[in-house]
């Protein structure tokens, strides 16, 4: 639709640095870059034209990509000089996940009030990081203030009518514009750390309700799938393994003979998966190989890893389970074990039987 | 608020019936009385009448209308009954335009007598039938009807959403926005005005948002906007909403539940304002006067009925039986002459709470309603009203009208502890004073405690079983509490006297088991510490909800802690239910039910 133009901030801050060279915008998630997923979102509401704001080289072909400002405020601001007159922009920051429904929250809100600017907002225990927003009694955004402390949470999401945006780039006050507030009571994620992944596929998976099995996988008859599963095209399901879901596996993935994948697990494109090793609440990333009789359990592991046979990933639970985490293209020898929190760094080579961490 | 709709053109089907669809769909702004016009041939038909839009439907048939343009109206009165007469579309004295209006016209008083003193007719009580007369006015005065609807527009003063019909061009809607909402739907041969977006989704997806200050005309085939006399290029507005209707827009809210639980320092304030200090002594002096004092409800409006229960024997030593409705046949023989009974119900329909009302009466028992429906049934056939004016509640569970109906019954055992020599007249300007201010303190707790209320949500989520343990003024805060968490969080939940906790129940405490403590500020408190003493040592969760004066006291020994500001024991139970009312909403959600849509469970309780 013309009128509605997405924007997202995507700047990488290094934070998932571990996992791929292409960047957080890049990193691979549910079979998609972790950009598609907010792209999509804004799709979802009828944007048709997309700017990307990035501190490090993308290239889109369906995306405008400009210089990331800084900040947020600072990104938008150069946003209001390329936005058509008359226009609604919607702006979705990469620092924060939320999910589809709540795009469509957000812009209920924006049209229905007709507000000149509609903020997304969660109440959380701590603020700090992102911006606060104050409220009067009567729902009325009274500031936008840097976080700390119990509050209201903006969650990066925000529609803005063209004229208010170039008033705001002027200097105009939040407050002398009408601003509204939509309140989501959903779940979100902070995309802060490679964790945060691990979060997001444990949320998208939890709301799967049904399977669907690309036609292109080649699955074994003798091969068992429980739960809801996305199987994608030309995925290999091996003799005796085992997919317990919510699971979701990637394009072109093979998963050996025996192999067990469990709960809230995603494995991304072209990973393979040796004979007996068994994948639980983790994340393998693009073309990362997982050797046989290895366990892998609530970790990250990056792209193009290889991770010997019988490696072990030793996990602890510390409000959320934590295993380890393999940056891109390292490599962890046979037999090693990865004691909870264990930090592999990208290349890096960990010697065979190895106590990590 | 109120709901409206406007239509020109045709979509294929019956107008009334497509008008009748849209309000449905706006049933959720108001449902009192409801009312539609069209103009066919130059005539314009009006339909209207108090009742639920089905119900009025019946009546008058709105549903059999056909013409090129209609407008329709759902309505919740604030002020005023609903009647036949109140509700829109209103006319103007020659039947030539009719109106629909959401909004308040602060200046109607002012204008109506300039129009009454010109010869114009008022058949209503509303502001907006000065808006028909008005544009009567202009037209007379040989303006054409955009000219008079721009005067009409530059004469108003307050807040509104107007839609206009005019027989003299019966192919436009007229319409003006002033902070009430108001949207344009376009069509393929046919355009739609409407306060919300969903209300015709069903039809057309594409929507134009009006600002402030605007107005203007939609015909079949074109959209004309201006403001303050210059037109207004609309075009680059138009936007596609390409999801689905069941996301209504809840001004805000992901679920009514949530926004109706934000709502509450308005419907406190309301409720507030539409209290009558006379109306309470009165009431006061018959609660004073009785033999005894029977105080019924069902559900929620039971537990509102047990905190006045408390206040009137705990605290004032009258003779009161508080009991749920269905269960009134075991009163029956106590009930006489003499007696008074004070029948909570929060729609004013609640079947078993009607009988009991019925046959006390029959009884000779003078009874009181408490409702937040102007005129439902219950008040209707009581000797005495008093209404919480919460405005409409569409989550099933009650949240606002919870704390409305808290506040009234508090105000009324104020004023009768006043009469009763029980409070002195300090410590009742005190409470009152209090309850007066509670608006403001409701939206601090609110806006401090809910992303605690949160996090404790996810701790309580993956459980199967919870207690809410209190004493005294905080046990029907528990009960209440506990109701929420099992009717949207389907987890079970049972709340007793914390005392009672050891005769039984503790049994079924283990490691984790959550143990939810109402902390009140009284004579009770201490022994509410032994309590959760107990619990914490057999390796209980134990989350406490407490004024904040407890913290020293209470703060070490939960593993959670919501405080509430300090106020006087009866003011603490409306702060200490909210929450309650999100820590059920949170969870809920975390465990992916609608709150707002609970299995087995409707809103009014229709039969016995």
């Amino acid at each position: 639709m013309d009128g509605l133009v997405g924007v997202v901030v995507a700047p990488d801050n290094g934070e998932l640095s571990a996992l791929s060279s292409g960047a957080k915008p890049m990193v691979s998630l549910l079979g998609k870059p972790l950009l598609r997923h907010y792209m999509d979102g804004l799709r979802a509401i009828g944007a048709s034209r997309f700017i990307v704001a990035s501190n490090v080289s993308i290239s889109l072909s369906d995306a405008e990509v400009i210089d990331y400002g800084g900040d947020y405020w600072a990104t938008l601001v150069k946003v209001s000089e390329i936005v058509p007159r008359g226009s609604t922009v919607v702006a979705s920051s990469m620092d924060i996940y939320v999910p589809r429904e709540a795009y469509e929250t957000l812009m209920n809100v924006h049209l229905s009030m007709g507000y000149d600017v509609t903020v997304l907002v969660a109440a959380v225990e701590d603020t700090s990081g992102g911006f606060r927003v104050n409220t009067s009694s009567d729902g009325k955004v009274l500031s936008l203030v840097r976080g700390g402390g119990p509050g209201y949470l903006h969650l990066g999401l925000t529609a803005i009518e063209q004229d208010a945006l170039v008033k705001l780039a002027g200097g105009a006050e939040l407050g002398s514009l009408r601003v509204g507030v939509a309140h989501w009571g959903g779940w979100f994620t902070r995309v802060n750390t490679p964790w945060s992944l691990l979060e997001i596929v444990r949320n998208t998976l939890a709301n799967l309700t049904s399977s669907s099995i690309s036609t292109r996988a080649r699955i074994s008859p003798r091969a068992s799938m429980e739960g809801p599963v996305i199987i994608d095209d030309d995925a290999v399901l091996d003799h005796n393994c085992t997919i317990r879901g919510p699971v979701y596996v990637g394009r072109g993935v093979y998963v050996g003979t025996g192999a067990l994948i469990r709960n809230h697990t995603a494995i991304e494109e072209g990973a393979v998966i040796g004979a007996n090793a068994e994948v639980t609440e983790s994340l393998i990333e693009p073309r990362a190989t997982i050797g046989r009789g290895a366990f892998i359990g609530a970790s990250l592991i990056g792209h193009g890893v290889v991770v010997e046979p019988g490696v072990v990933t030793l996990t602890t639970t510390m409000g959320r389970k934590i295993g380890a985490i393999v940056g891109e293209g390292a490599r962890v020898g046979a037999n090693s074990v990865l004691k909870p929190g264990s930090l592999v760094k990208r290349g890096e080579h960990v010697a065979p039987l190895t106590h990590y961490g | 608020m109120c709901g409206i709709v406007g239509l020109t053109g045709s979509v294929g089907e019956r107008i009334g019936l497509v008008l009748r669809r849209c309000l449905e769909r706006l049933e959720y702004r108001g449902y009192d009385s409801a009312g539609v016009a069209v103009v066919n041939g130059g005539v314009i038909t009006v339909r209207k009448g108090r009742g639920k839009i089905s119900e009025v439907d019946a009546r008058v048939n709105f549903t059999g209308l056909n013409g090129v343009s209609g407008i329709g109206h759902t309505r919740w009165a604030t002020h005023g009954k609903p009647s036949d007469e109140n509700a829109h579309p209103h006319t103007d004295c020659s039947g030539t335009v009719a109106v629909v209006h959401n909004g308040i016209i602060s200046n109607y008083r002012e204008l109506r007598e300039q129009l009454e003193a010109r010869g114009h007719r008022f058949t209503s009580d509303t502001d907006t039938e000065v808006i028909a007369h008005l544009f009567e006015d202009y037209v007379k005065a040989r303006l054409t009807a955009l000219e008079a609807l721009r005067e009409v527009v530059s004469r108003l003063r307050g807040t509104y959403a107007i839609a206009l019909l005019y027989a003299g061009e019966p192919d436009k809607v007229f319409f003006a926005r002033n902070v009430s909402p108001l949207i344009i739907g376009l069509g393929n041969g046919f355009n739609f005005l409407a306060s919300d977006i969903p209300a015709f989704l069903e039809y057309t997806n594409r929507v134009i948002t009006l600002h402030d200050g605007e107005y203007g005309f939609i015909t079949p085939g074109s959209v004309y906007v201006e403001r303050g006399g210059e037109p207004v290029d609309v075009k680059a507005r138009v936007r596609v909403v390409n999801w689905s209707p069941e996301l209504a827009s809840k001004e805000g809210y992901p679920h009514f539940m949530l926004k109706e639980i934000h709502e509450q320092p308005r419907a406190l304030r309301d409720t507030w304002a539409g209290l009558d200090t006379d109306q309470l002594s009165k009431l006061s002096d018959l609660l004073l006067k009785a033999r005894r004092v029977f105080i019924t409800g069902s559900g929620t409006s039971y537990h509102a009925g047990l905190v006045f229960d408390h206040l009137l024997s705990g605290l004032m030593g009258l003779d009161t039986h508080a009991f749920n409705s269905s269960e009134y046949k075991r009163y029956v023989k106590l009930a006489g002459d003499g007696d008074v009974m004070v029948a909570v119900s929060q729609s004013g329909e609640t079947i078993d709470t009607l009988m009991a009302v019925r046959v006390f009466r029959r009884l000779g028992v003078r009874v009181i309603a408490v409702s937040n429906i102007v005129d439902s049934t219950i008040p209707r056939e009581s000797d005495y009203q008093l209404y919480t004016r919460a405005g409409p509640e569409v989550g099933v569970a009650a949240t606002k009208t919870f704390t409305a109906q808290l506040m009234v019954l508090n105000a009324l055992a104020a004023t009768a502890a006043l009469g009763g020599g029980v409070l002195g007249k300090d410590e009742y300007g005190l409470i009152m004073g209090e309850l007066e201010h509670l608006p403001d303190l409701v939206n601090l707790t609110i806006t401090s405690v809910e992303a605690k209320a949160r996090h404790i949500a996810s701790r309580l989520a993956s459980k199967a079983s919870a207690y809410y343990l209190s004493r005294g003024l905080g046990l029907p805060i528990a009960m209440e509490g506990a109701l929420k968490l099992k009717e949207v969080a389907y987890i079970h939940a049972e709340a007793y006297p914390a005392g009672e906790s050891k005769h039984g129940p503790i049994a079924l405490v283990e490691g984790g088991f959550p143990v939810l403590f109402i902390a009140t500020d009284d004579e009770y408190v201490d022994a509410l510490e032994g309590n959760v003493m107990e619990m914490n040592a057999r390796g209980a969760l134990t989350i406490g909800v407490i004024p904040a004066k407890h913290q020293p006291r209470f703060g070490k020994l939960l593993s959670e802690v919501i405080q509430t500001p300090n106020v006087s024991p009866g003011a603490l139970t409306i702060l200490q239910s909210i929450p309650l009312q999100l820590l059920a909403y949170y969870t809920a959600v975390l465990r992916g039910h609608d709150p707002d849509k609970p299995r087995n469970l409707a809103k009014t309780v229709t039969v016995e």
